[in-house]
């Protein structure tokens, strides 16, 4: 579960240095998201196929391989399924045209934000894009959270891990019923008791090692020409589409 | 429930944006530096206790624990709501970046509200007023995601068989069952860490 995501990602750090990785990450993550934004603004269907390419070739240039940027996207298939199959087929058979546009839509825009989503997340270490959001003012206290809850989340999936092993290896029985819900609420709570012992902990040695509320960071990368150029292309290539949609069809 | 990126409209997601970094910049307002590790894991558990899986029929749902969370962290919920959902989008694509404001905002209001309700009714018993937030929490997040749907088209609301209509079924057993996890989860806290709510509480529960 989280634990394999965990390794996966940590090694495909490791692993190799993709043609995206020197990107500098505030220009990176700034780019991004104004992309991701702008991709849910688009609403014609050309356009949006225009964008998911664009955005497939971007993730497959950061070093995603195919295999696993298709493996990452079928995650979203639950979801857009509860979405669009209602949307299509709630006013009966056959389904009326415009909500088959609506619920296209959707799928490619779904499908195309988190492509690039994991273009700009995947290959860089999470260190370097939370330094990269404090160097952009996000607020330490927000960073530092989210620093600490990545790693000490894994752990807590892990702890939740071995202890549903634990019940299930004592016959216990996972489906819905009173006597289920009130272990899983045990599991929760002492999960939330846990992570309250282990914060204090936590805060004695960061307090230790002289934590003042943030972690330090050092100074900003300088952005480089080709930093700039890498990340004007994905808000280029948005706005050119908003205006395409807008003033050409 | 997470709304995925392509789901909202663009004024939507916006908006939505817009008020969760309000509620944030409300969230972290004089923060102490010992409450950092502590809403911090916080927001690990939540992350973690998210891939809680129960099996209901051929499927299977999660908690969504904005209740236990809005009493256990108050005000600094929204925080960790937000971090645990940008870890979930970033690392398991649960929702997207997009929407990451508007999934913050469907699980903060109701932790917010929790929060409140649970405190308002000290003396009677904890289990009791834990399933309460619990399953009220659930459907203040169902009131919020299909007032944000039909803000994006309507049209997720027509027909029998709608997106909102199956949304709506879909979380009346949520509600039941976050009820009764959320009950005793606080429960077991209140016997095994009573500190880990609010000081009024633990000061009733000692002078009971």
């Amino acid at each position: 579960m989280g634990g394999d995501h965990h390794t996966h990602l940590s090694e495909q750090h490791s692993s190799h240095r993709p043609a995206a990785q020197p990107w500098e990450p505030r220009t990176k993550l700034v780019s991004g998201i104004f992309f991701v934004f702008g991709v849910i603004s688009v609403n014609d269907l050309r356009l949006l196929t225009g964008a998911l390419l664009f955005a497939v070739l971007f993730a497959l240039w950061a070093g995603l391989a195919v295999r696993q940027l298709i493996k990452k996207l079928l995650v979203l298939v639950p979801f857009l399924a509860l979405m669009s199959l209602p949307l299509i087929f709630s006013t009966g058979i056959p389904p009326a045209p415009d909500r088959l546009i609506l619920a296209s839509l959707i799928v490619l825009k779904a499908l195309t934000a988190m492509t690039f989503t994991l273009f700009v997340f995947t290959n860089q270490p999470i260190e370097e894009m939370l330094e990269a959001m404090e160097h952009l003012r996000v607020p330490a206290v927000i960073t530092t959270t989210i620093y600490l809850a990545y790693r000490y989340g894994f752990l807590f999936v892990h702890e939740m891990q071995t202890t549903v092993r634990a019940l299930k290896s004592r016959l216990f029985d996972a489906r819905i019923s009173r006597y289920s819900l009130g272990i899983y609420g045990e599991l929760s709570g002492g999960l939330f008791i846990k992570s309250l012992n282990r914060s204090e902990t936590v805060y004695r040695a960061m307090t230790a090692r002289s934590f003042q509320g943030s972690i330090p960071i050092g100074a900003p990368r300088q952005v480089a020409a080709a930093d700039w150029f890498k990340a004007a292309i994905p808000p280029l290539y948005i706005i050119s589409l908003i205006i395409i949609e807008q003033v050409v069809l | 429930m997470h709304i995925a990126d392509g789901v909202l409209s663009t004024p939507v997601a916006a908006g939505t944006s817009a008020l969760t970094a309000a509620a944030l910049l409300y969230s972290v307002k004089g923060m102490s530096e010992e409450e950092i590790p502590k809403t911090s894991l916080m927001a690990g558990v939540f992350f973690a206790v998210s891939l809680i899986s129960i099996p209901v029929g051929p499927s299977t749902i999660h908690p969504l624990f904005a209740g236990l969370l809005g009493v256990i962290l108050g005000r600094r919920a929204p925080l960790a709501i937000f971090v645990g959902l940008l870890l979930q989008a970033v690392l398991f694509q649960h929702g997207g970046l997009t929407t990451l404001g508007a999934n913050t905002l469907m699980l903060a209001v109701p932790a917010l509200f929790s929060y409140k309700l649970f405190y308002s009714m000290t003396g009677r018993p904890v289990f009791i007023r834990g399933a309460l937030v619990g399953g009220l929490s659930v459907m203040v997040t169902v009131v919020l995601l299909v007032a944000l749907l039909f803000l994006t088209d309507p049209r997720f609301g027509e027909g029998t068989l709608s997106v909102i209509n199956i949304l709506v079924a879909g979380h009346l057993p949520l509600a039941g069952l976050e009820a009764l996890v959320t009950g005793a989860a606080l429960k077991l806290i209140q016997k095994a860490k009573p500190e880990m709510l609010k000081k009024e509480e633990t000061a009733a529960i000692g002078s009971s």
